[in-house]
């Protein structure tokens, strides 16, 4: 009597259906198995970056105590306390000797100064003596021209007085002017240091 | 009839999709355990070594920072020892102590220079400044903690009008740096001048 094979025909017809499952199963064992790697990878990863900081850390302690411990340090930081309080006090360094030259170059040849008062604000104060009003007035208008009044401005006229003299008379007044802060500059080639 | 039935039919037979629904729960779990690993385990991990990594970058910046600096620090160390007429000219202009006394001794010095006559030189600084016998200080010269303090006051002298300008240019180039602050100039007998300055010297001193 002729064997039937009950099975055959129904394996065939549910083979893909029963496989698919076990081929995800496979794939999701091996993704599995990657992030287990992975996992093991960033482990020992993050174990040797903890030993590369420890190595890190212990140098700048060393290097930071060598550097306090270094004999001179303290002199080294004082001298360069010095050399910065220095650089401020250079830089703001003034040459009043520099102000006579430009001062006698705008002035009227005929007049003369008695007194000078000048300070850091930038004002400068004169006691002016000229033999008469029109040299007072010739003495003004000098600094209207534009080759006399780069370094004074704003001139200001006080109060004057005829003076009598020997010989003849004279005009006495006081002026105040602006000057201009670099003109007191340190300039290479005036002779400052 | 004989029949051949194999031993897992009945199974099959029973529930054919079966086998299949047992896979997909593997599957599901499968993933479910992809996800929570990656999730709960892989991720925290990955942050925390990230981080790690970030702050090991940072330390070696540092270190690398921190060596320059040391070198940078021996260096200086060296030149300090071998240029003593630079460290003599540096504590010429900017000195360590509070030395009233020397200024005054410094000022008539260069009005004697340029035959001016000195009237007054008064000069002042810091009203508690111990000027000289600071025990701890001379142990220790280097150690104080230091900063910038003035003297000031002011000089009077009486001279031609050039003799007043190279006392002035002495006093702007000296080596000390003295800084004139204010400046009056007038008639005196003889056809002199008159002339007082305001003066402001620096020190560094504890």
């Amino acid at each position: 009597m002729a064997q039937i094979n009950l099975l055959k025909q129904s394996t065939q017809t549910h083979s893909f259906i029963d496989n698919t499952p076990k081929i995800l199963a496979r794939i999701f064992l091996v993704v599995l198995s990657l992030l287990i790697i992975y996992y093991l990878w960033l482990f020992f990863s993050s174990k040797s970056i903890d030993s590369q900081t420890a190595k890190a850390t212990a140098k700048i302690n060393a290097d930071t105590q060598s550097a306090l411990n270094m004999k001179n340090r303290d002199e080294v930081l004082t001298r360069q306390q010095q050399v910065k309080s220095l650089a401020g006090l250079i830089s703001s360094h003034v040459y009043w000797s520099q102000l006579f030259p430009e001062l006698a170059r705008v002035t009227l040849k005929t007049a003369s100064y008695s007194s000078l008062k000048v300070g850091l604000n930038n004002d400068l104060g004169l006691t002016v003596t000229v033999p008469s009003l029109a040299d007072l007035d010739k003495y003004m208008q000098i600094f209207n021209l534009a080759s006399f009044n780069q370094n004074f401005s704003e001139i200001r006229i006080g109060g004057f007085n005829k003076i009598q003299g020997v010989n003849s008379n004279s005009v006495q007044f006081q002026v105040l002017m602006k000057y201009s802060p670099g003109l007191i500059q340190y300039k290479p080639g005036a002779g400052g240091n | 009839m004989n029949l051949n039935i194999s031993k897992n039919i009945s199974s099959s037979l029973v529930s054919p999709g079966g086998s299949a629904r047992n896979s997909f729960i593997e599957v599901g779990l499968l993933i479910i355990i992809c996800v929570l690993f990656f999730w709960f385990i892989i991720l925290p991990k990955k942050a925390s070594k990230d981080l790690k990594q970030n702050n090991l970058n940072k330390l070696q910046d540092q270190e690398k920072t921190m060596a320059d600096k040391l070198a940078k620090l021996q260096q200086m160390v060296v030149n300090l020892k071998s240029n003593p007429q630079a460290l003599a000219e540096l504590d010429e202009a900017m000195p360590l102590e509070a030395n009233v006394t020397r200024l005054q001794v410094l000022v008539n010095y260069l009005a004697q220079s340029v035959n001016v006559s000195v009237g007054d030189i008064s000069l002042y600084g810091k009203a508690d400044a111990v000027v000289a016998g600071n025990k701890a200080l001379l142990n220790n010269p280097y150690g104080a903690t230091r900063t910038l303090q003035k003297i000031s006051g002011s000089v009077y002298v009486v001279g031609n009008f050039n003799q007043l300008q190279s006392f002035l240019e002495k006093i702007e180039k000296d080596g000390r740096i003295l800084e004139i602050t204010d400046l009056n100039m007038d008639g005196a007998s003889n056809g002199n001048l008159n002339l007082k300055i305001g003066l402001n010297a620096y020190y560094l001193a504890p």
